[in-house]
């Protein structure tokens, strides 16, 4: 392997035609506040499992939140299934980019006073015609069937008709990754995922992720605080500090010294 | 000062602060407009004792409350207009609250910055006491059941616009904003998660209004929009007390009952 391809971004880099998303000199500031991200540069390959990490406030959740255009980007370009924006993304793009997209914060989002099957069909919205995607009992048939399925898949058949608030944070946060996966996305976004569960339910939920994603090659970046899912269930580790990418490894060659550094001053 | 009041003096919540000039001003003036108010105003106690056997004539005259059966068919059927007055008018008010609440709503409105309009058009319907809607509306649309159903749609938009708008600016962010991170409408964001989560306080909200419905229509009659309130002026304007002393009843028992219900639907629904 030539020298200059050793580290997972000039690999993906190469490769132009596989990328997913791509980031120019991408800077962030918050009104006239200071810059959040000072020119991140970044390429992402289709089908890959990006971990993204770096200290409290750092900018990871911005820098997700900018790649699907949720807030305007200050300077730079981002583009995101090749359609390529500045500023914001105007009303027909940010609508066939956030199509292609699902989401999972780090406390689930689920619509509480509604059944777990309903919370999936929701993953619906933004579809075409997706206004009857709000609640099972008036969606589809066959959405209605495909988000049974997705509830299958992360293990909660049987909690379908239970209301989210009664699911435990492990079991509602699998339901936010089955509203996530009914859509088809073929880009999984997840914002600490596994932020708030214990340790087994942490695990548990991000092997799900991996497995699934890796089975519909559905390309996966996620945030997280817990260095061994960095490590364990991505293909790539993005180190964000100071605004700027600290590193940026294929994840079996990032050593215990260089995640010290990131979150040292 | 020992160690320990000097550390009480630090820490320890204030006493009460001694007033300064202006506050004693303000709290003698305060005094002064009460006492003048109830000197101007409140019945005397040669007036109280004037007015208490003549009260006491007058419910004499009341009695016993006029029974015929021809009054009484009368009395229900005014009583069945009052009662649908305050039914459709909450009905189609409820309906109404909906998209107005959700314009005026902060943080969760589709119309930006101009989300003020729609509040100050809740507050002006809120604001205008329920009679005075009712005399515009009699001119408007003439007298009878009509202007007193337009009266209790102002109202209750007035009521549930601002309770609806305050539940769905204290709904849960996290599901819009995670249906918004997918592409969803602002309108599927609004039957998808706002909706839900505010139903019960909807609810809650729309079995008060009904409530305050049923009290309302009883008045509006007063001014000729409609309803039991109608028979109860002409009663007295006729000085037929015995008819008075009937829909009094009827008025207090409907009343009663409507709260019952309301309050049973509460804490099914609850
Ligand atoms: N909506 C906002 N308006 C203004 N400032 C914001 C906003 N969101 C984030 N920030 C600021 O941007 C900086 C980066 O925040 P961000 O949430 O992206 O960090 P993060 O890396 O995700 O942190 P964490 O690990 O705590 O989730 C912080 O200083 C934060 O205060
Ligand atoms: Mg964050």
């Amino acid at each position: 392997m030539n020298a200059t391809l050793d580290t997972a971004a000039a690999f993906a880099a190469a490769e132009p035609e596989k990328n997913l998303i791509v980031t120019e000199a991408l800077k962030k500031a918050y009104g006239y506040g200071q810059l959040i991200l000072d020119g991140v540069d970044l390429a992402v390959n289709e089908g890959e499992a990006v971990a993204l990490i770096g200290a409290n406030g750092s900018g990871k959740s911005t820098l997700l939140k900018c790649l699907i255009g949720l807030h305007p980007i200050t300077a730079g370009a981002v583009s995101t299934f090749g359609i390529r924006f500045e500023g914001t993304p105007k009303t027909r793009e940010k609508a066939k980019i956030r199509r292609q997209v699902g989401f999972v914060f780090q406390n689930h989002g689920l619509v509480r006073r509604l059944s777990a099957l309903s919370n999936v069909v929701q993953g619906r919205l933004g579809q075409p015609g997706g206004l009857r995607a709000v609640h099972q009992a008036i969606a589809p048939a066959e959405w209605r069937e495909a988000a049974f399925q997705a509830l299958d898949e992360v293990g909660l058949a049987d909690k379908a008709g239970a209301r989210a608030d009664q699911l435990s944070g492990g079991q509602a946060q699998r339901v936010a990754i089955a509203r996530a996966l009914t859509r088809r996305p073929r880009l999984i976004i997840a914002d600490e995922p596994a932020a708030s569960l214990d340790p087994a339910a942490g695990h548990e939920v991000m092997a799900l992720f991996r497995r699934l994603a890796k089975e519909s090659g559905i390309t996966l970046i996620f945030t997280s605080h817990d260095m061994e899912h960095a490590r364990d269930y991505s293909d790539r580790v993005i180190a964000l500090k100071n605004g700027c990418i600290h590193f940026d490894r294929r994840s079996k060659d990032v050593r215990d010294g260089a995640l010290e550094e990131v979150f040292r001053d | 000062m020992t160690e320990a009041s000097a550390r009480m003096v630090k820490y320890a919540p204030g006493r009460m602060p001694s007033l300064s000039p202006f506050h004693f001003t303000m709290i003698v003036a305060a005094a002064a407009l009460v006492l003048v108010s109830i000197g101007n105003v409140s019945p005397s106690l040669e007036r109280l004792s004037d007015g208490l056997p003549r009260m006491a004539n007058l419910v004499g005259r009341m009695m016993p409350p006029n029974t015929d059966p021809d009054f009484l068919w009368r009395v229900t059927l005014r009583l069945a207009e009052t009662f649908q007055i305050a039914i459709a008018g909450t009905a189609i008010g409820v309906i109404l609250s909906l998209p107005i609440a959700w314009l005026a709503a902060r943080g969760v409105t589709p119309a930006g910055v101009f989300y003020w309009f729609f509040k100050a058009l809740i507050s002006l319907f809120r604001t205008i006491p329920d009679l005075i809607w009712a005399l515009l509306f009699v001119s408007a649309v003439g007298l009878g059941a009509v202007a007193g159903t337009m009266t209790i749609i102002v109202d209750t938009i007035g009521f549930c616009g601002r309770f609806f708008a305050e539940a769905m600016e204290d709904s849960d962010k996290e599901p819009q904003e995670a249906l918004e991170a997918i592409g969803a409408s602002r309108f599927s964001i609004l039957f998808g998660a706002i909706i839900p989560d505010v139903m019960p306080s909807m609810i809650n909200t729309a079995l008060f209004a009904l409530e305050k419905a049923v009290r309302s229509s009883v008045v509006l009659g007063l001014v000729g929009a409609g309803g039991i309130g109608q028979e109860l002026k002409v009663a007295f304007d006729l000085f037929q007390y015995q008819n008075a002393a009937t829909i009094i009843l009827a008025i207090f028992i409907i009343v009663l009952v409507m709260e019952h219900i309301t309050d049973r639907l509460r804490a099914k629904l609850g």
